[in-house]
């Protein structure tokens, strides 16, 4: 069956690679796979940086998880 | 030729190391947290992993606290020009390498900060804590000593230094070049606040790579500033570590050997590297006591480090007489001046005979036949 939603992919604004890939690495200890992606500088207000992309139905967990490693995306984009 | 100069830098390196270097140059050869291509992502990962295994291996609280630098005295350089302050005061010990002593003289002189020697020849534990306590003034903000001699096998009790340092809100600041790979270490539980290491001494990496693990609560101003991956329109180093002090393009292959020695002194234990090493002094010392005109310094304490003179040969001319015969061995004040004047080596210095893990007692034999011939 086919759930359109689940289609859906949200990036998390990170920063840096290294808290992006610990990001990462937290989400797949949950069971949920995430992609360490590039924002292009017209998304972040200081120029260059990393985030992760991962299914919209997952953001609830996502957003737990990284608060439980202390990682504070500085925002979350829907990418529809 | 035989190897005893694993002080300097570890030699032979173990075949694992050998190839992860070389499958990160042929597979992995993308700029870490630059771009997110396959190849530049792939570099990441080795880093951040490298990352997690010095954080266990030195009891660091997590991965980002571990800042990859190009060698140990560039991360003790970052660490004391990025946490001492002007007019303070700073305790050192008597055994520091250039490493430490040539950034604090710089500091003195550009900081007007005063320093302050303490002792540890020929002190127990107890009596270096209380040397130490004695040299606490109310501006004292910053101690920095090595963990293990790169003169003689010497090591300073660390946990006690933290304790003491951290009771007097000191910042604690260690040289661990000689001890990582060769002693335990958990920067927690020694209330170590800064810790540098090289990659290619007992961690059996390559050299290009230093590592400068920090605690949480520590954040030392940067010593280099340029590209860091993001916040690219910002006109200051990013907030937050490691990327904070991690300017420029960091060496890839480099730690992705040292993500293998360290992998590789796991599995032989640190138990198994120290018995190692101390069968070996053991060994040495026993046979250079056999011998006219020697002596050892510190002949106490058995570790990775022997040091020794002669009574009417030279330092230099004993270690190029030793290379003739295939021994590699090190003369001279071995970049650590206030060591040997407070060992009383003569002025010419003296020779170190250092182990590593891959050194055998029959080398050892050969060392002790070629200074009797």
């Amino acid at each position: 069956m086919y759930y359109p939603t689940q289609k859906k992919k949200t990036v998390a604004a990170i920063g840096a690679m290294t808290v992006a890939i610990k990001a990462q690495r937290a989400l797949a200890s949950e069971g949920i796979a995430a992609e360490v992606i590039a924002l292009s500088p017209e998304q972040t207000r200081r120029g260059c940086a990393y985030g992760i992309e991962f299914f919209e139905a997952d953001e609830r967990t996502v957003r737990a998880a990284l608060a439980a490693v202390r990682i504070q995306p500085s925002q979350f984009i829907s990418k529809g | 030729m035989i190897y005893f100069d694993n002080a300097a830098t570890s030699n032979p390196k173990p075949p694992a190391v050998l190839e992860a270097i070389a499958t990160c140059v042929r597979e992995r050869g993308g700029n870490p947290g630059r771009g997110a291509h396959r190849l530049s992502l792939a570099a990441a990962e080795t880093v951040y992993t490298c990352r997690e295994a010095a954080c266990t291996l030195l009891g660091a609280a997590a991965p980002e606290q571990i800042v990859f630098m190009p060698s140990a005295t560039y991360a003790l350089n970052a660490a004391l020009w990025g946490l001492v302050h002007e007019g303070d005061h700073v305790l050192y010990s008597e055994l520091e390498h250039n490493a430490v002593m040539r950034p604090l003289y710089a500091l003195r002189a550009a900081r007007h900060i005063s320093l302050e020697r303490f002792r540890v020849i020929g002190l127990d534990d107890e009596a270096i804590l209380q040397d130490i306590a004695h040299r606490i003034r109310p501006d004292t903000r910053l101690l920095v000593c090595v963990h293990a001699s790169n003169v003689c096998s010497v090591y300073l009790p660390l946990a006690r230094i933290g304790a003491l340092c951290r009771a007097h809100g000191i910042t604690f600041v260690v040289d661990a070049a000689q001890s990582a790979g060769h002693l335990p270490i958990d920067m927690a539980a020694m209330q170590i606040d800064a810790l540098a290491l090289p990659a290619h001494k007992g961690l059996l990496g390559i050299q290009g790579c230093g590592v400068l693990a920090l605690a949480p609560h520590v954040m030392p101003a940067p010593l280099v500033q340029g590209g860091s991956g993001y916040d690219s329109r910002a006109h200051a180093m990013p907030p937050s570590l490691p990327e904070r002090l991690e300017a420029g393009t960091l060496p890839t292959p480099a730690i992705a050997g040292l993500l293998s020695g360290i992998g590789f002194v796991r599995s032989l234990g640190l138990d198994e590297i120290q018995s190692r090493v101390k069968t070996l002094f053991l060994a040495a010392r026993e046979r250079l006591e056999t011998l006219g005109g020697i002596q050892i310094y510190q002949a106490t304490h058995a570790g990775a480090v022997l040091l020794f003179s002669h009574s009417t040969r030279s330092a230099t001319s004993l270690a190029r007489s030793l290379d003739k015969a295939g021994i590699a061995v090190r003369a001279g004040l071995h970049c650590a001046p206030l060591a040997h004047a407070a060992l009383g080596t003569p002025e010419g210095g003296a020779v170190r005979v250092s182990f590593g893990p891959f050194n055998t007692l029959q080398e050892v034999d050969a060392l002790w036949q070629a200074l009797k011939a």
